[in-house]
């Protein structure tokens, strides 16, 4: 998978949110979008999900154009901003209410997910009593479960103690192995840090820099 | 499959079969216990929409408000709040967006038919002491397939307001939608009769059969219904309600579509 954006800008109520943005993402690799808030990375992971519509230049996917050849990218996971679920629904039945719109994975698939993520796949609690730990890791099995070529993140390591964000490192690292392309957008990469091949600083909307990971 | 989703939206049907038990109590009570003697009679009161002489009744119409009320928060907001609770996640799992749309239409097709069939059902049920079993007659395919048709339209329209707005102006645009037509006719047929013809091009009326069956009957001589070609009312009935399907149809997918309604809160 090869995900290019060229020349992206947004404008939103006279605020340019990305301005003249140009990078290309491979698959096997995890990209880290940091900047500060407000820098725009953000409204970029909501751009490459197509979940917004740009102003200026254009989002390809494999060589598809984003908004032209298709609404969304296919094969995707994400999270954005606070997980939301159907919060009278148990994580499980959360979890098999997604799997069926595409009906790609098997409910055996499912437990094994949220047990990679560290939940109790027979915990009968609704999500309405979970933690805001447990949501985040809730979030990140609904966007890796059903093993995409594409994973967006947007801080995914929110709420979680050590021992989740230990176990979120391995699952990224299992991700990439698959050769799944990861981006994350996060202000705050120290923990994670290692897990980077390529670091992309933003700032009011802009590119600043591109720092590679040898 | 339709075990699978009778099952997995029990909820929702069993509120529908106690909102139609409702809705039954109140026709017969404001009827004074009356019950027609005839099946067509039967359905058409408790199917067939207000008749012209309850549109002037304020009793009929806090009733119908009321029926409306708990419809619009049984099935399309509980629809709307199904894809808005996670809009995200479901958004994109769906990758077209026109298969969100097909979502929509396929759970507002399930429900309208279910809540026709419970209807007819309970119709047969209280009138099978009175009648034996009648053959169903063209009237009543016309009755059962207007009331349908009306069920989807404000099905499709309110969800259309729920899922573009508030739950509260939501709500209150689609109950203007239900009953403002109701009202207009009442206060047309109450005020000047003479000009009653014209309600009928009032946009989400078409659906009241009543209006285009009961009304000839009227003692005021003058009758919603009048054409001078036989069978004309309910091809233009249905040609309005088709008319008004395709445009509520059309404006959720508009909203559907409004991908930007989740890019307005950025990171400051």
């Amino acid at each position: 998978m090869k995900i290019s954006v060229k020349d992206v800008t947004r404008e939103i109520k006279g605020n340019i949110i990305l301005n003249n943005i140009n990078l290309e993402f491979e698959s096997g690799k995890i990209y880290c979008l940091c900047g500060h808030n407000g820098s725009g990375k953000t409204m970029l992971l909501r751009a490459i999900a197509g979940l917004i519509r740009i102003d200026q230049g254009e989002i390809s996917i494999d060589h598809k154009i984003l908004h032209k050849d298709m609404d969304y990218p296919p094969e995707m996971g994400l999270i954005i901003e606070t997980p939301s679920f159907f919060k009278y629904y148990t994580g499980m039945e959360n979890l098999l209410y997604l799997a069926e719109i595409r009906d790609k994975i098997s409910k055996q698939d499912i437990i094994e997910t949220l047990k990679r993520v560290g939940l109790d796949p027979h915990d009968q609690r609704t999500v309405a009593k979970y933690s805001l730990g447990m949501k985040q890791r809730l979030a990140i099995a609904q966007a890796i479960m059903e093993k995409p070529d594409l994973i967006l993140l947007d801080e995914p390591t929110n709420a979680l103690d050590q021992d989740a964000i230990i176990q979120f490192k391995n699952i990224i690292t299992e991700e990439k192995r698959r050769n799944a392309c990861i981006i994350i957008a996060t202000h705050n990469q120290q923990d994670i840090d290692e897990l980077f091949d390529e670091k992309i600083y933003l700032n009011s909307g802009k590119v600043e820099r591109v720092e590679k990971n040898d | 499959m339709y075990y699978k989703f009778i099952t997995k939206n029990k909820g929702i049907l069993i509120k529908i079969i106690a909102l139609i038990a409702l809705s039954f109590i109140l026709k017969y009570i404001s009827h004074r216990n009356f019950l027609p003697d005839s099946l067509l009679g039967t359905y058409q009161m408790y199917m067939g929409g207000t008749f012209l002489e309850e549109s002037t009744s304020i009793l009929q119409i806090i009733s119908l408000l009321l029926i409306s009320v708990l419809f619009i928060y049984f099935i399309p907001y509980e629809i709307v709040k199904e894809i808005k609770e996670n809009e995200i996640y479901i958004k994109y799992r769906f990758e077209k967006n026109t298969k969100i749309l097909l979502f929509f239409a396929i759970k507002n097709v399930f429900y309208s038919l279910f809540y026709q069939l419970i209807q007819i059902l309970i119709i047969a049920f209280i009138t099978f002491q009175f009648h034996p079993i009648q053959i169903i007659g063209g009237e009543l395919i016309k009755l059962l397939i207007t009331s349908t048709m009306q069920l989807l339209i404000i099905l499709f329209i309110s969800e259309f307001f729920l899922y573009y707005m508030k739950f509260e102006i939501g709500m209150v645009l689609s109950l203007l939608v239900i009953v403002s037509p109701i009202i207009i006719t009442g206060i047309v047929f109450h005020n000047s009769p003479s000009y009653l013809e014209l309600c009928k091009y009032i946009p989400f009326n078409h659906g009241n059969y009543n209006y285009y069956y009961v009304s000839k009957y009227t003692f005021y001589g003058t009758s919603i219904t009048y054409s001078v070609f036989p069978h004309y009312k309910y091809v233009f009935s249905f040609i309005c309600q088709m008319i008004e399907l395709v445009i509520s149809v059309v404006g959720l997918m508009c909203i559907i579509n409004r991908k930007d309604l989740l890019g307005e809160n950025y990171e400051n």
